[in-house]
């Protein structure tokens, strides 16, 4: 296969994760009500299951309208009314409608970084060799995946146990009604926002999968190219092959405080926050805290991985090979297969580098979510966030795996 | 030693003991939120605090909390290594422990355990400094526990007590040796790593002892004061470089036999 046609594929698929994303954290007007006869009057029974955008900050409003005209309530909660009478309860606010796209945004962000890892070194090996990337293989992919299915299952199940233990220790509940939560992935009422955790944990996970789905796959294209070009320029080598004490020295979140101290408090030019109008100026600061320091991680780790399979000068020698074909086919061929799990665990590093960036730059993710969670003793948030990454981990896994199988033929046996 | 053992053994040193010396010593306070001046090198805090003191002290409560969890999570892994030659199915049972903790991921899964271990206070998590070290190096010995299992395979196995002494009394030191070495100074960074991530995310911290994470956690709120945030922030680079590069130098360098 081209591989011009798999980087296609790749920015096409990216280009999915970004819009799935911004729908995800798309917020419009909503409002339901309940109406009845009686001295209290009650909100609609289902308001908690409504995606409301507490995470944007926007907590629902209620009215009561009885015959007696409107009476102002503070929160939504039962109303006494003064006499037995007809009322109308309105529960009225901001939704995020599509906070369930922030799942298939996130697999989708780490599939298209996937494919670009592979497709960008093919293409520079198409340009040294001529030769075309060959996807064609012994074994059956099926075989495969069920092997790696099983090892994901346990995995799942460990997971899944942490969860319900804690559930059971910590907020005291019924095995029975542990093990239905974790089924059906209800873990409760928000002790802060008052709506469903798993509703609060979701709407988090939108506005991180949109900074990721930016971010990660231009990191990893960038880490390529970066790493092909150190490989030909001593002082690119030097930077990339020191970037562990200086990705150290350089974290994420520290790196965001000093963004923020230039642009926003010195120069007053990128605003910091919960997005208001135009998402664009609040996404660049994030970006650019988190691209920075991931192109130098995954470059330092390819350069590591390359080094490792470089092999001595005399094999170029006796196999009567340019140095270029060399390094493009048998050490870069190699390291764009062997490094594909490395990817999967640096997307998962990403989204709690992510996490810390979030609670910095006050930007409405995962990271905020768990930040007041656990501030105000929202265990059921917590709980929720955690076994949400789990379930990203173990998927984001599994994808990884399943792209792999597909670009490396050897695995499959 | 090389040069680089040298300069990276020396700073760390310097940055510890400097650390230690000078929070023991009484520095002039001042008024609230002054930059840095000939009185006041690091400038004051939000409470007028001397950030020289502030500092000092930061940095040995990160120095010791490193220290603390590096201790914890060599000592699990070396036992766990040892436990390697035991008759029963001991290294199987030990590598699906360790995998089963690695599963976990491990942000959220600190923060639960701090939610449950420590006292919300509306901004963060109070939590005593050594329940907190523990519990990093006990979410964080899995992946030691898994590389430090894969060093040694089992070549005997004990069939009597008597046998245990023989293997602990032939085999003790060279294990806790080299897991000391391979695992210490590793340890020591990631126990340090994963106290910032749940301070910074969950603002987990003990007020009795403030961390280089305390500090950087509350200069987040007061970023227009740079010296609140940019000289922790070098101390905490400083230290963590000496510490990778020692590590890596005592690997490459240090051979056990």
């Amino acid at each position: 296969m081209r591989a011009k046609y798999l980087l296609t594929a790749s920015l096409v698929l990216s280009l999915v994760a970004v819009l799935l994303s911004l729908a995800s954290v798309d917020t419009t007007q909503y409002s339901l009500a309940s109406y009845g006869y009686g001295n209290v009057a009650y909100p609609p029974q289902d308001w908690r299951s409504v995606p409301w955008a507490v995470v944007l900050g926007y907590l629902p409003n209620a009215s009561v309208t009885t015959a007696g005209g409107n009476l102002s309530v503070s929160s939504v909660t039962p109303i006494s009314l003064n006499s037995y009478e007809l009322y109308v309860y309105q529960v009225r606010g901001v939704v995020q409608p599509y906070y369930f796209l922030s799942v298939p945004s996130l697999i989708l962000a780490l599939t298209s970084s996937l494919l670009a890892f592979k497709s960008t070194f093919a293409l520079f090996y198409e340009r040294v060799t001529g030769e075309t990337l060959n996807l064609s293989g012994v074994g059956t992919l099926k075989n495969f995946l069920k092997k790696r299915t099983t090892s994901y299952l346990v995995t799942l199940f460990i997971s899944s146990s942490a969860g319900v233990a804690l559930e059971v220790l910590a907020l005291h509940r019924p095995l029975e009604r542990a093990l239905k939560d974790l089924i059906t992935m209800d873990m409760g009422v928000s002790r802060v926002y008052g709506i469903s955790s798993t509703l609060v944990v979701l709407e988090g996970l939108s506005f991180t999968s949109l900074l990721i789905a930016i971010t990660f796959t231009v990191s990893v294209v960038l880490s390529v190219v970066v790493v092909v070009y150190s490989l030909s320029s001593t002082n690119l080598r030097r930077v990339v092959s020191s970037w562990r004490y200086i990705g150290s020295a350089i974290a994420t979140w520290v790196l965001s405080e000093a963004l923020i101290y230039l642009f926003h408090f010195q120069l007053g030019v990128l605003p910091i926050g919960r997005p208001e109008r135009s998402l664009t100026g609040y996404l660049i600061l994030p970006f650019v805290a988190l691209f920075i320091p991931y192109v130098g991680i995954l470059a330092n780790r390819v350069y590591s991985t390359a080094s490792i399979f470089k092999p001595p000068r005399e094999v170029g020698e006796l196999k009567n090979l340019g140095k270029d074909v060399i390094l493009h086919k048998h050490v870069l061929g190699h390291v764009s297969v062997v490094m594909l799990n490395g990817i999967s665990s640096a997307f998962v590093e990403m989204l709690i580098g992510e996490a810390m960036a979030e609670v910095i730059f006050g930007w409405p993710g995962i990271g905020t979510v768990l930040r007041v969670a656990v501030s105000h003793g929202d265990m059921t948030v917590a709980e929720g966030s955690m076994l949400s990454f789990s379930l990203i981990l173990i998927l984001s896994a599994y994808v990884t795996d399943l792209v792999y199988g597909i670009l490396d033929p050897r695995v499959r046996r | 030693m090389s040069r680089r053992l040298k300069f990276a053994l020396i700073l760390f040193l310097a940055i510890s003991l400097g650390s230690l010396v000078l929070s023991e010593v009484e520095l002039p306070k001042g008024e609230p939120g002054l930059p840095p001046s000939l009185t006041y090198p690091m400038g004051t805090s939000l409470d007028g605090e001397n950030m020289v003191t502030l500092n000092a002290e930061a940095v040995w409560d990160t120095v010791l909390f490193g220290l603390l969890s590096g201790a914890i999570t060599t000592v699990i892994t070396s036992l766990s290594s040892l436990a390697v030659y035991g008759r029963f199915r001991v290294r199987g049972v030990l590598v699906r422990l360790a995998d089963a903790v690695n599963s976990l991921p491990r942000l959220p899964f600190l923060l639960v355990l701090a939610l449950i271990l420590g006292t919300p206070t509306g901004s963060g998590i109070a939590m005593n400094f050594f329940l907190t070290a523990l519990v990093v190096s006990l979410t964080g010995v899995g992946q030691f526990m898994r590389q430090g299992i894969e060093f040694f395979e089992a070549d005997q196995t004990f069939r009597s007590l008597r046998e245990v002494g023989i293997v602990l009394r032939r085999r003790a030191r060279f294990v806790v040796t080299r897991m000391g070495i391979t695992f210490y100074l590793p340890a020591f960074v990631d126990g340090i790593t994963a106290f910032t991530g749940i301070g910074v995310v969950g603002g987990v911290g003990d007020p009795l002892y403030p961390t280089l994470t305390t500090l950087l956690n509350v200069a987040a709120s007061f970023l227009y004061l740079w010296w609140i945030f940019l000289v922790p922030a070098l101390f905490r680079a400083l230290l963590l470089v000496s510490v990778l590069i020692l590590a890596d130098e005592v690997r490459e360098n240090v051979k056990v036999n």
